[in-house]
């Protein structure tokens, strides 16, 4: 399903890739235009980084992503920075009209709006096909998904890392750094009683180069059918959100299945 | 000022479902008959504000309009453009202008014509917007036509306010309520608990009955000075005006689709400058035509707007206090939810046939004061109205 020996437009050759070339959810004709204001952000994820819009001079300010001035101090100086691909669901929805044409996918897909800890929020919706909804508050990991050649930031999973270290049943995802390509730094499940996603993180690395670059982890999604019996533990229906607890200075709070919007899993 | 305008016309097409004119065609026949209602001719007026659908399109309206249907010279020509807000816009600025003296009559203009051969409304709106900037991201990760947006918007308004389901059924039931008395209305059928959660699902927690209903037709309404205003029809005039654009940013720790204050009534200040404009209060409004594309956002509005406590919508459409016989009757017409999606022409064409009177089975008795709002965006953009069949 994953097709790394494509070439990626605007890609020099040996450059990590997120290798996908064919995009599960939408027709090439939405590919997104890549130049103009949001130039940075698609340079950036075609490298698989996350980069977000900040204020140059008030360096703490974040933007949106068009936003050519700081509303904080009025400075016209954008700075694109790298951020943490994770975050928590603002608010997520799962489509079920699956519009001709556009749309490929035949099942429904969810779109989810992540804020992430510099504060940024971003639609994005997963990078592969789920009918797993996405409830206010979850802990998620980003990566990427490709159409039409163009990188753009997708949830792979849940974040499980966030959860208290002394807790058990959660895999942390490792550190990229030092880990070496092909290797398999970690896995995350969403676990559900229905379809379920398992990302197996891996390190990508564009082919016809040496590997003198410096690898980054990518999620190549593995999609799977576990039935219940092969998650014993998938009572992950109530997590534990103490990421969204941490980022939003509330308590702590259970995440049931019940909470669903719209309650129709 | 020694001139004062007032809504002196309106004309609506028949609501279509089906494929039919291009939107300039319908604009023209809208005109036409907001001109005959007026007692007026093309030739009496001398000013346009034309209001063009949302989304990239090739049939939008723009000021060519004038020429090809047969105005004169104007005085006054513009193409508004504040998305949803425009019609109220539109009405705030034609008063300004006329009151200012720069034009004597204008005429304002709403049409579109989503509804094509080969395709649905949901797929002409699915497949506008474009491929560039924040839109284009969004629209490469699946969100299409603004269903997905404002689902959105619903999960993160119920999860705030602790609602469910159950409030956006009541709005939807109410809509069909109130759309019954309306022979206009596309979605006049009474429904029932029952249809509602057996109706097909969109985007959760939106169902079809949860989207408005869009048609092909136009909507033009004619504000003149007072002296022009035919027997025939008693004039409207447009007592207090506001507008309001929040700018809220899309990032934490703020609420993305509402103000900071939104649970508390975020909007209050702006539709408390026009109820003091027109030297009102909310418990001078007989109606309340709000901008409801979807059941949520009469939930929304009603909290920011000050009209219902915060957090209490849901329970206040529940116990039938925005439909017929209801203390805050709301969306009297059906709304674009079960009436007929004309964006902001539609809350501002049944704020005017209410102080007309000439409501029907749902006209609301002696209703004298009426509050019109549009929203543009994703709830960016406020235009409020306050309608009076007095003058102030």
């Amino acid at each position: 399903m994953t097709d790394c020996s494509l070439p990626v437009p605007g890609l020099a050759a040996g450059e990590p890739v997120v290798c996908a070339p064919t995009d599960w959810l939408v027709a090439a004709s939405l590919t997104p235009i890549t130049d103009g204001e949001l130039a940075p952000f698609y340079a950036a994820a075609a490298r698989g980084e996350l980069v977000m819009p900040f204020c140059g001079v008030c360096e703490w300010a974040a933007l949106e992503l068009e936003q050519t001035t700081c509303d904080s101090c009025g400075a016209q100086e954008v700075q694109w920075r790298v951020i943490e691909p994770r975050g928590i669901v603002h608010s997520a929805t799962t489509v079920h009209r699956l519009e001709p044409v556009l749309v490929l996918t035949k099942e429904p897909y969810q779109i989810i709006d992540v804020e992430f800890a510099s504060t940024h929020r971003l639609l994005m919706t997963t990078t592969e096909s789920t009918t797993y909804p996405f409830l206010i508050d979850t802990p998620v990991l980003v990566g990427f998904r490709t159409i039409g050649g163009v990188a753009v930031p997708a949830v792979s999973g849940l974040d499980t890392s966030v959860s208290d270290p002394l807790d058990d049943g959660f895999v942390a995802l490792g550190s990229s750094a030092g880990i070496s390509v092909g290797s398999t730094v970690g896995t995350v499940q969403l676990l559900d009683n229905g379809p379920v996603l398992n990302q197996t993180v891996v390190v990508g690395v564009a082919p016809s180069k040496p590997t003198s670059a410096t690898p980054i982890a990518t999620a190549t999604p593995v999609a799977t059918r576990a039935s219940s019996s092969a998650t014993p533990n998938s009572s992950a229906t109530s997590i534990t959100a103490t990421s969204a607890a941490r980022a939003s200075s509330t308590a702590p709070v259970n995440i049931s299945s019940d909470d669903v919007p719209g309650g129709t899993r | 000022m020694s001139r004062k305008a007032a809504i002196v016309g309106l004309g609506l097409t028949p609501m279509s479902l089906r494929p039919g004119p291009e939107a300039a065609q319908l604009a023209s026949d809208a005109i036409t008959r907001a001109l005959t209602d007026a007692g007026m001719t093309r030739g009496d007026v001398d000013g346009l504000m034309v209001n063009s659908s949302q989304g990239i399109r090739p049939d939008r309206l723009g000021v060519a309009l004038a020429r090809h249907d047969g105005f004169g010279d104007l005085a006054l020509l513009e193409h508004i453009e504040v998305k949803g807000a425009t019609a109220a816009a539109m009405i705030q600025r034609s008063v300004l202008a006329i009151e200012a003296g720069l034009a004597s009559t204008v005429v304002c203009v709403f049409a579109d014509a989503p509804i094509q051969e080969g395709g649905t409304s949901g797929s002409t709106f699915a497949h506008s917007g474009g491929n560039a900037g924040v839109r284009g991201l969004e629209r490469a990760s699946g969100q299409l036509g603004s269903v997905p947006t404002y689902a959105l918007l619903a999960a993160r308004y119920l999860h705030r306010v602790g609602g469910s389901e159950n409030d956006l059924c009541a709005v939807a039931i109410t809509a069909r309520a109130w759309a019954a008395g309306n022979p206009e209305a596309v979605g006049g059928k009474p429904l029932t608990r029952d249809d509602y959660f057996a109706s097909r699902m969109i985007s959760t927690p939106l169902r079809v009955l949860d989207c408005a209903r869009p048609v092909n037709g136009a909507g033009a309404v004619v504000v003149s000075t007072i002296d022009r205003s035919s027997s025939a029809q008693a004039p409207v005039f447009v007592n207090g005006m506001s507008q309001f654009h929040p700018m809220r940013r899309r990032r934490g720790p703020g609420e993305s689709w509402f103000q900071e204050s939104f649970f508390g009534g975020g909007t209050r200040p702006a539709v408390d400058a026009a109820l003091d404009m027109a030297k009102r209060t909310r418990d001078d409004l007989d109606v309340h035509e709000l901008y409801d594309p979807f059941s949520v956002v009469t939930l929304c509005l009603l909290e920011d707007y000050g009209i219902v406590e915060a957090g209490s919508a849901g329970e206040v459409v529940r116990a039938g206090e925005t439909g017929p016989g209801g203390s805050l009757p709301t969306n009297t017409g059906g709304g674009q939810l079960a009436g007929f999606y004309l964006q902001g022409m539609t809350p501002l064409a049944e704020g005017i046939i209410q102080l007309r009177g000439t409501g029907g089975a749902r006209q609301v008795p002696d209703a004298s004061t009426a509050l019109v709002t549009g929203i543009g965006g994703r709830v960016d953009h406020h235009a409020v109205l306050v309608l009076d069949r007095e003058a102030p």
